[in-house]
């Protein structure tokens, strides 16, 4: 189906035959260059921002699920063991899905991220996502004071 | 965190709104977390999906959803399960009570009638004594005994078959009343047992459901068992 072929980190240059039924192509792709759906045409696409680790995994998605409107999916196990990664390859999976407007791939990785959100104490969570406390802590303890309702008794 | 952008994370948020990952306690968390987390948490979207969800709207038109409208909403609830359960205890205490009281009656008349049983027996064997001396007096005894039986016959004043006769009757009655005591005695310790049970575990756990139980009133490890619960899909 495609063939991604890695010149160096940021630039990636990926022959790819049209996929039916999934995402519209990089936002890069100029007029001239649009795919013949039906015809199967071979077209260069640049994806600056994507890793080939990252893409080969985006690939690996869209194959799975091309026929996801005829025969259904891989089903909620393939799904969930695809996303069994970790943090940092999560996160690009989530920009490449936003940047090639995969919304399937995109749905299935937010819903991870919000999975690891739940249950998390508040050092938990910005351990986790790398969140940087930009409270004072005045500004902090006005915060938690509204709070009390949810965690107290 | 700073990788993705705003939209990014409001869809994250979504996400785990809609599919029941994420509840008032994790947005409260994430809105502590960063200004801009603070930000996002604030999404009257986000706290619509909520109180669709843990408080559905009653007839009339509900305001316009947001955290503050989630917040009332939740300590009036909280409020009025809290009265709730006060009524339940004090229920199950007064009928612990009411138990306990029938217990020592049934004592007391257990002990009454286990005296009576007594007094019956003693009269028995002595106008069974009586009634075998009259015997003896009447048929074998030598002269030597027969004063002495004589005497003894004399000095009983009732007839001696009838009240033996209903003597034997008391008796038994007295015996069943008593078995009949012992039973309901045992049927009502094993109820008290029960409703001490009852307020046991009550008192323990106040709120059954674990949806509002109260975070310090649980350790955290309970906290997390319960709510992986929630989370297998």
């Amino acid at each position: 189906m495609g063939f991604p072929r890695e010149a160096d980190d940021h630039a990636e240059k990926l022959r790819w035959r049209g996929v039916p039924g999934v995402g519209d192509g990089s936002k890069d792709v100029s007029n001239d260059q649009q795919p013949n759906r039906n015809s199967g045409a071979e077209v260069s696409i640049s994806l600056p921002s994507i890793t080939g680790k990252i893409l080969a995994k985006v690939i690996e998605y869209c194959e799975k699920h091309v026929f996801d409107f005829k025969q259904g999916g891989p089903g909620e196990d393939w799904d969930r063991e695809f996303v069994n990664v970790d943090q940092a390859i999560i996160f690009d999976l989530i920009r490449a899905a936003d940047y090639l407007a995969i919304q399937g791939l995109l749905d299935l990785t937010c819903k991870k991220v919000a999975a690891q959100m739940a249950n998390k104490s508040l050092e938990e969570i910005r351990k986790l996502f790398n969140i940087e406390n930009d409270y004072t802590p005045e500004e902090e303890a006005a915060v938690r004071q509204e709070h009390p309702w949810a965690f107290f008794d | 965190m700073a990788i993705l952008p705003d939209e990014i994370w409001q869809r994250i948020l979504e996400i785990g709104a809609e599919t029941s990952r994420l509840d008032y306690r994790d947005l409260c968390c994430v809105s502590i977390a960063s200004h801009r987390l603070n930000r996002l948490s604030l999404d009257p979207t986000l706290w619509a999906i909520l109180l669709a969800r843990d408080f559905p709207p009653s007839d009339p038109p509900p305001p316009p959803p947001s955290k503050s409208l989630y917040k009332t909403k939740f300590e009036r609830d909280k409020a009025r399960k809290l009265t709730q359960w006060k009524r339940r205890v004090l229920n199950a205490e007064s009928q612990l009570a009411m138990c306990k009281n029938k217990l020592i009656d049934l004592e007391s008349m257990i002990v009454q009638e286990s005296q009576k049983l007594k007094a019956v027996a003693e009269e028995i064997t002595n106008l069974e004594t009586t009634r075998s001396a009259s015997v003896a007096l009447n048929v074998w005894q030598p002269e030597i005994v027969r004063g002495r039986q004589k005497q003894m016959v004399e000095q009983c004043t009732v007839s001696i078959e009838s009240r033996l006769a209903s003597l034997k009757m008391e008796f038994q009655v007295c015996k069943q009343q008593i078995a009949t005591y012992h039973k309901a005695y045992n049927k009502e310790k094993q109820r008290f047992g029960e409703y001490e049970e009852a307020v046991r575990s009550l008192k323990y756990q106040p709120f059954p459901g674990d949806q509002s139980v109260p975070v310090k009133m649980r350790s955290k490890s309970r906290m997390k068992i319960n709510r992986s619960k929630r989370h297998e899909n």
